[in-house]
This record gives C-alpha cells, structure tokens and sequence, in this order.
C-alpha cells in the first residue's frame, strides 16, 4: 500500500523551493499577519517533510503527526519554564524525549501492516491531546488553558527575525532530508516501501529501518514544535488534534509525497489559503477539502509533480534548457564513472572473482536442507524434503504449479520459518537466523516478479545489493555528498561492474527501473545478487515471461557469472530447455515432496518422473525452452 | 455489581453500533483494499438526509427512513464512481487518503448546510421507559440497537451465504487478483459494496442520532473506537470487526465507570498495543502469508 | 474535470501558490500608519478614523463549536448595524470584521496579529482556549479585548490591562449554584461533572469547599471530552453514587446529553441538578428530556427571557437565533461597548478601558445584563447571577444571587418576583 513514486535527487529542486520562500519572505512587504501565517506555514512544512520520508519514502502512514509536533513543543517549553533550562539545551531534551517516545511507541506500530499504524497513530494523537488536557499532567503542561511560552532569546517571538530562525531550520532539514533519501540509507527505505519481503532478503533489517524512519518524522516533527511554541507563544491542547494531523498529511499529499520539497509548498498552500485568503469559515473548510480531493485525483504527484511536468514541458519547448539540463547530468555521471580501483580497492568488486573458497575445497555443501517441513496453518506446503548443493554447482527446482518450489526459496531465505527440519548454509544451521543475516551469510534471492525499486534509477537499484556489506551509516548519510562521496563512487563502480556482467547496456542505467523490460528487470535483479557477496544464488523463475532468445542471453550470462565468480546458483525454472543448458544437478517437487533427484538428463528420463510429471506436457517437452505447467503471472 | 452489569450493557450498546460501523470498514477494505475514513460522515449525513425528509418534508420517520436508506445507497454508489474510481492506480494509500478528503469534505457542507443550528433533537423510533431488572436498566433504544445489529448481521450473513452477488463478493476479498482473472465484475461489485457501507451508515446514524444529537460531527469520536475495534478484530474478518467493536465498548465503558473517562481511552489504547504486539493478526484474523 | 485540472494546475504551477500569496499579501501589505500613540491630533488612534471605527473579533465560526459560538457576534452585527442605521456612534460608523478562528489558537493568534494595527478594538467571541491564546498579546499592545466569553482565570485574574469581560469565571458560578442548592433544599452530597471548559479543577475544588464548609458533603467528580458522545458511563456513576446533587460545568449540547443520559437511567439525584451559565445556551432547549426540567438549575449571566423593551430583545425577536442566550449575550455585549465608546470623549484605546473601568453599577444593557462595576483591579463585570430553570423552549429565572470575588461577601439568593 503506497502513495505513489518517490522522486530522485530532491535536493536542487528542494532547496531552491525551500530557498524561493525565504527570499520571498523576507523581500517582500508582507503585513503582520500574512508574515505569521508564512511563519507558521514553514514551521508545519518542516513536520510535514518529516512526514514525507515516513510516507512518501518508506511506505508507511501516521496519522498523529500534530502529536509529536506537541510533544517537542510542550517538553521543550516545560523545561524552559519549569527547570529554567537555557533554550539550546532545553530544545536538545526536549527534541531527544520526543524521539525517545516515538522509538518506544515505533517499536510497538513498525511491526503492523499500514491499517494498524494508521489506527494506533490516529489513537496516539487523540491520547496526547487528552493527556494534555487532563489532570495529571496539569502541573507541568497548564491542562486545558495552556502553557505561556517565553520568547526565544535572540530572534524574539514573531517578525523578520524569527522568520530568518524559521527559513534557516527549514533549509537545513530539507539538506539533511534530501542528503539522506539520496544516500543508501534511503535507497533501503525505498525499498522497505516497495516490498518489505524482498527487502528482508536483500539483507535490510526491515523494522529497523521502518523505525529510523519513524522516529525520522517524530523529530522533526518536534523540532517543528519548537518553533511553533516560539511564534505562538502559547501552547493549548486544541491546536495538536487530529484535524491538525490531518492537515499535515494534506500538506504532504498536496504538495507531492516523496519529493522534500513539495510538502513545503504544500504547507504554504494548506496554511495560507483557509488561513489568510479565504476567511469565511465553512468556504475555506469546504474549499480546502475539495482542493485535497482534486489534488489526489487529478494530481497524484501534487505541486512538486505538477512542477516537474511543466520542467519537462519547457525543456521540449525550449530545447536549449535540455541540452543544458543534459550536460549537467553528463558531467554528473562523468565524474563517477569508469574508476576500476575504487571498486577493487575499496568494495572488493571483481576482485571477488579470486576470492577463495575454502568450502568447496573442504567438501562442505552451499546448502544442505534435512526433513524440512512447512505449514501454513493445516496446510502443509512442504513435507520431508531433502536437498543437497554442492558449493560451486548449478542445482534446478522444477516441479509444477503449487509444488512448493517458491515455498523452499522463501525458507532458505529465512522469509518462512519451518516448522520442522534443519537448513544448513555452507556447513552453519539457519534456525533461528533473521533474512537479513541469512543474506550476510551470502544468499542472495531474486524474486519472480522482479523485486526492483520501480522509481528508483537501474544503478541505484543494483546499489541497494550492497547494502548487507556496504551499510551506509545514517550520520554520514545526512551530511550528503560531502560525507558519502567516496563510498558512493565505490557502490557506482561495483553497480557499474555488476551491471557490465549481466549485460545491460550504458544507456539504460540512468533510467528509473519501472521504465526497463521485463529480461532487463530479470538482470538488474540479478546484478543486485552479484554485488553483494553472494555466495549462494538463489534464482526464482528468471525465465518466467522471456523470449527463447532473451533466455538464452540470460542463460549465457549465468554461466558466466558462474564461470567467473564461482558462484553456487540455486535456480527455479519451468523451462527444460534452460534448465540442461545450465544445470549440473536438478531436484524434482510434486505436492511439496521431492519425487526426484540427480543429474537433470538422467532424472527426466525416469519412468515416474516423465509419467507423473512430463507425460502430462510431453509434447510442450520435446521443443527447447519448453514449459512445464503453467505458472501464472 | 449491578453498576457493572448496567456499564457493560451500554457498552455492548454502543459496540453494536461501532462494529456496525467497523463491519462496513472491514467489507471495503477487504474486497478494495481501501480503509474507509468517511465511514463516519456517510452514516451522519444518512441521518440528516432522514431527519430533513420528517422536518422539510413532513413524512413520518418510519417513511422517511427506508428513503433515506435508499437514496444513501445511491450516493454510495455515486461516490465510488466519482471520487474512487478514477484513477484507481494511483496506489491504496492514495485512495485511502481520498476517503479522508471526502470525509472533510462532507463534514465541511454539512457544517455550512445544517450546522448552524446543530445539534439537533431527533426523533425516536422506539419511545418508552425500556426494561428495569432489579436495579439494571435497559433503555428501549439500546434494545432497538441490539435487535437492528441481530437482523442485519441475519441478513448480510444470508446475502453472503446464499445469494450470487455475496459469492461474488466473497471471491473478490479472498482472492481479488484471481477473481477479476475469472471475469467478475469487479466494478459493479465494489461499486454495490460502496452502496451497502453507504447503506449501513445510515442505519447507524439513525440509530445512534437519538442519543447523541444530529449534528455533522456526531461520529467523530465514534470513528477512533470503531478502527480500534476492527484492528483487535483482525482487519479482514467480518465477525471479528463486531466482536472486536463490542469489546472495545464494553471495555471502555467499564473502564470508565471504575476509573474515569480519561482511563477507559487509555485502557483501550493499552489493549490495542498489546493485541497489535501479541497478535498481529488480531483476534479472528487469519496471519497473511506474504506474496512474492 | 478539464475546468477543475486548469484550476488546480494554476493555483499549483511551479510554487505559484506562494508568489500568488505573497503577492496577495504585498498588495494588501503596507503596514497602515503604525503605532498606537497619540500624537496630537484629534484622531490619532489605531482603528479610529473621522467617520469610521474599526472592530474585529476572531470568532470559532468553522468546526464543532460553531454552531454555538457564531451566533453572538452575528448578534454583535446586528447590533453594529443598527446603530450605524442611526447614524453611528457620534457620527462614526462601526466597522466590523470577524474572522474565523476555527477554535485554533493559532489562527486566532494570527487574526490577532493583523488586527492590532488596523483595528481599534477586539469583540469578545467564544472559547477559553483562544481567548488564553490571544490575551497577553492584545494586553502587551495595549488593545482592548471587551467581553470575551473566558473561562480562564488567568486572563482576567488577576486583572490583565485592556482585558475585560462581563461573565463570571466557572468556578465561582460552582460556588454560587452549590449555595444556592444548598439554600434551596438543604444542604447534603454532591457530585461535580465538568468539561474542560478554562478552570475545570477550580471548577470542582471551589464547588467541593462551598459544599464541605455548608454542613455537605462531597462524593466524587468526573471530567469528560466536550463533545463525548455517549454519557451513559457518567450517568451510572452517578446512579451507583447517589448523591443529593449533581453539579455540572458543561456546554450546552453536552448538558442535554448528559441530563439525557441521567433520565435514561433513573439517575437523577434527589435534590437538583446545578450548572452554570455554559449549559445556558440554544442548543441545551432544542434537545434536553423534559422529563428532567424541574430538577436542573442553571446560572446565568443574563436574564431570562429577557425584557422585553430592551433593544437586542426587539433585535433578535423573530430571528433564527431569537431565544439563543447566545445571541443575547453577543448583542447585549455589543450594546456595552457601543455604550463604552460614547462614554469617552477623547476616543483612544486608554480613555475607553478608563472609562469601563469606572463603570459602578452601570445599566448597560437594562433587561438583559445585571448593572456591571469594573475597577483598575477587578476585570469581570457582573455581580449577579440569575437562577433559571428550562421551561418547554426557554429558560426562565426563579431567583437572583449576588454573586462576587470575596467568598464570604455572598448574601443569600432573592427569589424572581
């Protein structure tokens, strides 16, 4: 469940959006009011951005944003007035306690799927406010009549000063922000959002990530209420409700979600217009819900997109802008490319291809699976299979429709537990283990529909294979470029490696994944395999929905990268044709038993395996590249 | 004791009406996808459809209320076309989020419509003093309450048992992809589940208007209680959005008399972290296998 | 659809919403002639022109308290129109601006902000929580805030410069019902229910002291969500505690849910339900059981039904908000400042609040309001509180108590004659 593509490489057009407001704010004339409301306007963009990268990014929803913008407003505040705090210090406790609060609620919300983040979100805020409200807390947070803020030091309450305060904030987070959604950590995020499952395979510990990321937006959300506590200068339950969080999330939405800067502009909107434009009370709420139902039909991609559509328009208009606009992203590309030490000097890149491989010299399998059994509920999906890979070799499921074969790959992979029955990767038992640390130990799936980052670009996705080696550390991802530089050049040369063996071509590798084919998507997965340090490759249906000449490319391909990097390949096919072409062992499933196992020419020949299982498709079997049973799409 | 009894019965009255809510959620999202937001507005606005068909029009409420029954089915249908159907691509966050938007949006011209005036009285179906045992008081509303969730809960437990169009539903939410590869309408049939909601809204609203006043945010609050409901409920499961709902009314309402109000929010909120942590699935909801 | 895309594109297109607003703004902008000094001529105040006198209010118009809010400054309109139909206010007109807050403080904060160079004075409007929000502003600036309708009692306690209003806090309206009860049936048990509406815990401790020092006793108090939906829990709480009477802090819709609710469960208590001028409002008679009406007893700021020769009485008769004690309020309120501001000769914001300030049993809305006294020290305005009780569709009022600050000051309540 996602709201849509996130956009790549935010931080120009973010910043100059973020930049366009502040010098609009402070050049032009604006009377009182219209100056607060732009204050305040900026303030909600800064939760709203936060709000981005929990929903725009990482796939998930909150809808208690307004809370956590209360909680950082009202500890700050406290502590300031309470303890007497000096305001940076009493920001930093105050700013730390929220995130200790959303890490504690986060714990808890990340492990349910979008309804039950929603509902205990939605459920948070309205406690909130009634805590704030109650008696308890009424010593402290001043209950129903709320809690006077002193004016910050320096920048006061309200006027070009604290715009000025407010302005740099912003440009700072939206920094940060984009830095971050740009680097590996955000790649990881992205594809958390685009499915969870693969990214566990891919060797993302998926919670965590869903955590930083909600802990992310509950930041800044309080940083948000720091400043809103400033320009305010009062603090009341009522303005932190639910509405609240639900303009929020209209900011984001109408501003375009995964862009940074489009929940700023969308902030601008949703705060001015009811605010300052249109004063009549039932107008302005009935116009402001027909604007967000609008924007969500017809302009899904909000402001930002609309933006980026008109961006695009111009430069076939005016061709000039895109040939500008090209050579930049040229020069862009010029600087990364084709730098072969920093892959082998610094990832290990090709130069894997000399790894040793103890194992395979002492004789321990890639994979050994004993008795393994697994149930979904009564159903037994798999029952007392045994299979053996020995390290170095090409091993082939084949089995028909509902066999289990994607069931095995699943349970190798750690996605499944079993219910019975024992993994071993190269010689150490699997029980137990997490997917992500499963994929450390150098298994490496691809999926049968490609598990790719649709709106991420080719060279980002096959970055994100790296991510079980090359964890990008969150503080060096904030900073940005400035920080990641090197390890960025080290990935795009590994990426660019990875993708010179599964054969894609340079033309195709700036393009956003979703715009490639079907065998290219197949690569790209595959090549996201290769650069990690996969020692065992698990391939499910790579065949599936490919041309007999496509196929052979692809079969060509795998034996080279087998070939080259002595890689154990463990692969799912329905085509025989492929599976004699690159197979050296093969095991047979039928109702999630194995009915056969061997060298794949000798098996196919045995009398039960072609009775029960090819007779059924003899004639599809006689032609190359043949298909055994159906599989759906 | 019979303090607890007689908070236990108003919750049981007040979950009914939750879970009928959280019954109309649960059959959208499992046959769309979609959590409905504007759940809540669409039984409100039912209500006030009935009510000003009895003050503008001057029909009797027993005329006016299948009318209005009638003419929210209607609209249901009217919605799904216009604000959900479009560009239903665009992803079931975003669609999620249209239902928000239409619940503002609803709420937004109710308010400038009727909210003037609001709250207003409204009429009873039911009058009388209810049952009194011992010192446990049964208000004749709340035996209506119970008796509408029975026969509704009969018919829609028929209509999905026993009639084509349930079947067909039934195939859409256990197995959409697959379903619409077979051909079924998956269009009509959202569409109709649209009206159903739509339909079930407004036996809510009229129900619960008596006691709570008309007045456009009348199921504000309602609407926390009920998604709380349906997660401990399990999301997908249609019984398990009423259990869930009658739970979290009972709860809360015992909580409240032995606490305060405050307590009886907390102590559902703590119920529904826990369940969320123990059992994800919920209480009657099946553990979803993930697809790759 | 193709309109609707153009509209939307436009008001999107390449961060135009913001150049569009700001330069809305830039056109609109331009602070006028800053500063609230006077500098020697004969009209030298903000707000204050030769012929025109600009007043504002920020006004919960949108959301769930709109309905019971708009109505007193639409009164207030009313009210202002009129008298500029007879020719103004020595021979300025009222200006007046309300601008919908939506029961945000922060957008009443912003209101604020615009007006306090362009207006003259604020018109009191609904809601503690805004009126808390605004209060130090408007007083820093040294603008009046006339009559809000507050609840809370820092705002006006002590006395805040420029901040004045007619309504008795809450709390002490607890006290004077709790006296007043105890005067009327003797005095025994109670149980206080509150929303949070300003000083809810004063509201219960200051009821809980009148009750304990006058031979009764106190049993137990609840605080429920303005807005709670379904009474009942409350309603058997109080059943199981049978106390002699019910003490409610409430808004007017939520008091009808609750004595709803008490009805529906045999839970009325013995003596007399007692609450204070919040339950007094339109929306408590167009939904409460009347089975309860000769148990419920509310305070009220004004009287009720009101005479009828007073202006706003004639004012409202016949429109849709003709028995909102609302309405009365914000036009009777209206009346006081119309009143206020012909009362000052030298028309600035200091002279106005002197000249409220050394009201002494003023008549300023005869019919309507008790006479008002004012001081440098003391901002709330009335000093009696009429008794009414809900007959059929209107309130009507059975007795008079005095009602003042001091605790021990309080004579005894006077029958309606």
């Amino acid at each position: 469940m996602i709201i849509g593509d996130a956009k790549n490489r935010t931080l120009v057009p973010s910043l100059v959006i973020a930049g366009g407001v502040t010098v609009a704010g402070l050049a032009l004339p604006l009377d009182t009011s219209l100056e607060y409301t732009l204050t305040a306007a900026i303030v909600w963009a800064i939760a709203a951005i936060g709000l981005d990268v929990l929903v725009g990014f990482t796939g998930q929803v909150s809808f208690g944003q307004a809370a956590f913008v209360a909680i950082g407003a009202y500890a700050t505040s406290a502590l300031r007035i309470h303890l007497g705090l000096p305001t940076p210090i009493a920001v930093i406790l105050g700013v730390g306690a929220t995130g200790a609060i959303a890490l504690l609620l986060g714990s808890v919300v990340v492990r349910y799927r979008i309804f039950g983040i929603a509902t205990a979100t939605l459920f948070f805020g309205y406690l909130v406010v009634t805590a704030l409200m109650g008696d308890v807390l009424r010593p402290v947070f001043g209950g129903a009549n709320g809690l006077a803020v002193p004016e910050f030091e320096l920048v006061g309450s309200h006027g070009k000063p604290y715009l000025i305060l407010v302005c740099a904030v912003l440009i700072v987070v939206v920094y940060l922000t984009c830095s971050l959604m740009d680097s590996q950590t955000g790649r990881a995020l992205r594809l958390v959002k685009s499915n969870e499952a693969v990214a566990a395979a891919v060797g993302i510990r998926v919670s965590r990530m869903k955590m930083l990321s909600f802990v992310y937006c509950c930041i800044l959300a309080a940083i948000a209420g720091v400043l809103y506590s400033g320009i305010v200068g009062y603090l009341g339950p009522e303005g932190f409700g639910i509405k609240q969080s639900v303009n929020i999330f209209a900011m984001l939405v109408v501003g375009g979600a995964g862009t940074v800067g489009g929940p700023i502009l969308g902030a601008l909107l949703v705060t001015i217009l009811p605010g300052y434009l249109l004063r009549d009370g039932h107008i302005s709420a009935i116009v402001f819900a027909a604007v967000l139902l609008l924007f969500l039909i017809l302009l899904p991609e909000g402001i930002y997109g609309l933006g980026q559509r008109v961006g695009q328009w111009l430069v076939r208009v005016f061709p000039p802008l895109g040939r500008l606009s090209r050579r930049r992203a040229r020069a862009a590309a010029r600087s990364v490319r084709h730098d072969p030490d920093a892959a082998t000097g610094t990832v290990g890149g090709a130069s894997r291809a000399v790894d040793e491989r103890p194992e395979a010299e002492a004789g321990i399998p890639a994979l050994e699976i004993d008795g393994l059994e697994v149930k979904f509920g009564d159903f037994i999906a798999l029952s007392d299979v045994d299979v053996r890979i020995r390290a170095g070799s090409v091993h082939a499921i084949i089995g028909p429709n509902g066999a289990g074969k994607t069931t095995l790959l699943n349970a190798v992979s750690g996605l499944y537990v079993p219910s019975r029955g024992d993994i071993r990767v190269f010689g150490a038992s699997t029980r137990g283990v997490a997917p992500h640390r499963i994929r450390q130990r150098g298994v490496v799936r691809t999926f049968q529909t490609p598990a790719i980052v649709p709106d991420l670009d080719v060279l980002d996705n096959v970055k994100l294979g790296l991510d079980a080696d090359e964890k990008g550390s969150f503080w060096a991802d904030l900073l940005g470029r400035v920080a990641t530089r090197r390890r960025e050049r080290a990935l795009e040369a590994e990426a660019q490696w990875a993708l010179d063996a599964v054969g894609i071509d340079e033309s195709r590798r700036s393009l956003l994944a979703k715009n490639l084919d079907l065998s290219e998507q197949k690569r790209v997965e595959i090549a996201r395999g290769l650069v990690g340090h996969a020692r065992l490759l698990l391939l499910d249906e790579p065949t599936a929905g490919l041309s007999v000449k496509q196929m052979e490319s692809l079969g060509a391909t795998l034996k080279d990268v087998h070939a080259r990097f002595g890689l154990t390949i463990m692969v799912i096919s329905h085509h025989i044709g492929f599976i004699l072409d690159i197979a050296d062992e093969m095991t047979v499933l039928d109702y999630g038993r194995v009915i056969g196992n061997g060298e794949p020419a000798e098996v196919l020949a045995r009398p039960l395996i072609a009775a029960t299982f090819m007779g059924v498709e003899a004639e599809a079997a006689d032609a190359p590249g043949a298909t055994v049973g159906t599989e759906g799409a | 004791m019979g303090l607890y009894i007689s908070a236990a019965i108003s919750g049981i009255a007040v979950g009914l009406l939750y879970g009928m809510i959280g019954f109309a959620i649960v059959m959208l999202y499992k046959s769309t996808g979609v959590a409905n937001f504007a759940q809540g507005t669409l039984a409100t606005l039912g209500a006030f459809v009935a009510w000003a068909l009895v003050t503008d029009a001057g029909l009797p409420l027993l005329a006016a209320i299948p009318i209005a029954l009638i003419a929210s089915g209607m609209f249901g249908v009217i919605v799904y076309f216009v604000v959900i159907r479009p560009r239903a691509s665009a992803g079931n966050l975003n669609i999620t989020v249209r239902t928000l938007g239409l619940s503002l949006l609803l709420l937004a011209v109710m308010e400038w419509r009727w909210g003037a005036l609001a709250p207003y009285r409204y009429p009873t179906i039911v009058q009388g003093d209810g049952i009194q045992i011992a010192s446990v008081v049964l208000p004749a509303q709340t035996l209506l309450i119970a008796g509408v969730a029975a026969v509704i809960m009969v018919l829609l437990w028929a209509l999905f048992r026993y009639t084509r169009a349930g079947l067909s539903f039934r195939a859409l939410a256990e197995q959409p992809d697959t379903a619409r590869l077979l051909g079924l309408r998956a269009t009509r049939l959202s569409a109709a589940t649209w009206g159903l909601s739509a339909i079930l809204g407004t036996i809510v609203g009229v129900l619960l208007a008596p006691s709570a006043f008309l007045a456009p945010s009348m199921m504000e609050s309602y609407l926390l209680f009920t998604f709380t409901g349906i997660v401990l409920g399990g999301l997908t499961s249609l019984p398990g959005a009423l259990l869930g709902s009658v739970i979290v009314g009972i709860v809360s309402n015992v909580a409240i008399v032995a606490f305060s109000l405050e307590a009886g929010v907390l102590v559902v909120f703590a119920i529904l972290l826990i369940v969320m942590a123990v059992r994800p699935q919920g209480l009657l909801g099946k553990q979803e296998a993930v697809r790759l | 659809m193709r309109i609707a895309f153009n509209r939307s594109a436009k008001l999107a297109g390449a961060g135009a919403a913001v150049a569009l607003a700001l330069a809305l703004g830039a056109c609109s902008g331009g602070s006028p002639g800053a500063g609230g000094e006077t500098s020697g001529g004969a009209v030298a105040e903000v707000g204050v022109t030769a012929d025109t006198i600009r007043l504002a209010a920020s006004q919960t118009l949108s959301g769930p308290g709109a309905a019971s809010c708009a109505p007193s400054t639409d009164a207030a309109q009313l009210y202002f129109d009129k008298v500029n139909d007879e020719g103004g206010v020595d021979g300025r007109k009222i200006d007046f601006e309300v601008l919908d807050d939506g029961y945000d403080p922060q957008r009443a904060l912003a209101n604020v902000r615009g007006f306090i160079d362009s207006k003259f004075a604020m018109v009191g409007a609904c809601g503690s929580a805004t009126a808390a929000a605004i209060y130090r502003t408007l007083s820093d600036a040294g603008m009046p805030f006339l009559f809000p309708t507050n609840g809370v009692a820092e705002v006006v306690k002590p006395a805040s410069p420029g901040i004045l209003q007619l309504l008795p806090l809450y709390e002490d309206q607890t006290a004077s019902m709790v006296r007043y009860g105890f005067e009327e049936f003797g005095s025994g048990s109670i149980f206080v229910v509150v929303n949070p509406l300003g000083e809810y815990e004063s509201a219960i401790s200051r009821a809980r002291e009148v009750a304990e020092s006058g031979g009764g006793s106190f049993v137990d108090s609840a605080v429920a969500q303005l807005g709670t939906t379904d009474y009942t829990p409350i309603a058997l709480q109080i059943k199981e505690a049978d106390p002699d009477f019910v003490v409610m802090s409430m808004g007017g819709s939520d008091s009808a849910k609750f004595v709803n609710a008490l009805v529906d469960q045999n839970a009325l208590p013995r003596s007399a339900v007692l609450g204070t001028s919040a339950s007094v409002a339109g929306s408590f008679l167009s939904s409460y059981n009347t089975a309860a009406s000769d148990k419920v007893y509310f305070g009220s700021a004004i009287q009720l039904p009101p005479s009828a020769e007073n202006e706003c009485t004639q004012l409202l008769a016949g429109g849709d908000f003709a028995n909102d004690p609302i309405a009365l309020i914000g036009c009777a309120s209206a009346q006081a400042i119309v009143e206020a501001i012909r009362q000052t000769p030298e028309l600035t914001r200091a002279n106005l609040l002197a000249t409220i300030e050394s009201w002494d049993e003023e008549d300023i809305s005869p019919g309507i309001f008790a006479p008002v006294s004012f001081s440098a020290t003391d901002h709330i305005g009335l000093k009696t509180l009429y008794v009414v009780q809900p007959q059929g569709t209107e309130f009507g009022v059975i007795a008079e108590c005095p009602y003042s600050e001091d605790e021990n000051a309080d004579a005894s309540c006077t029958p309606a004659g």
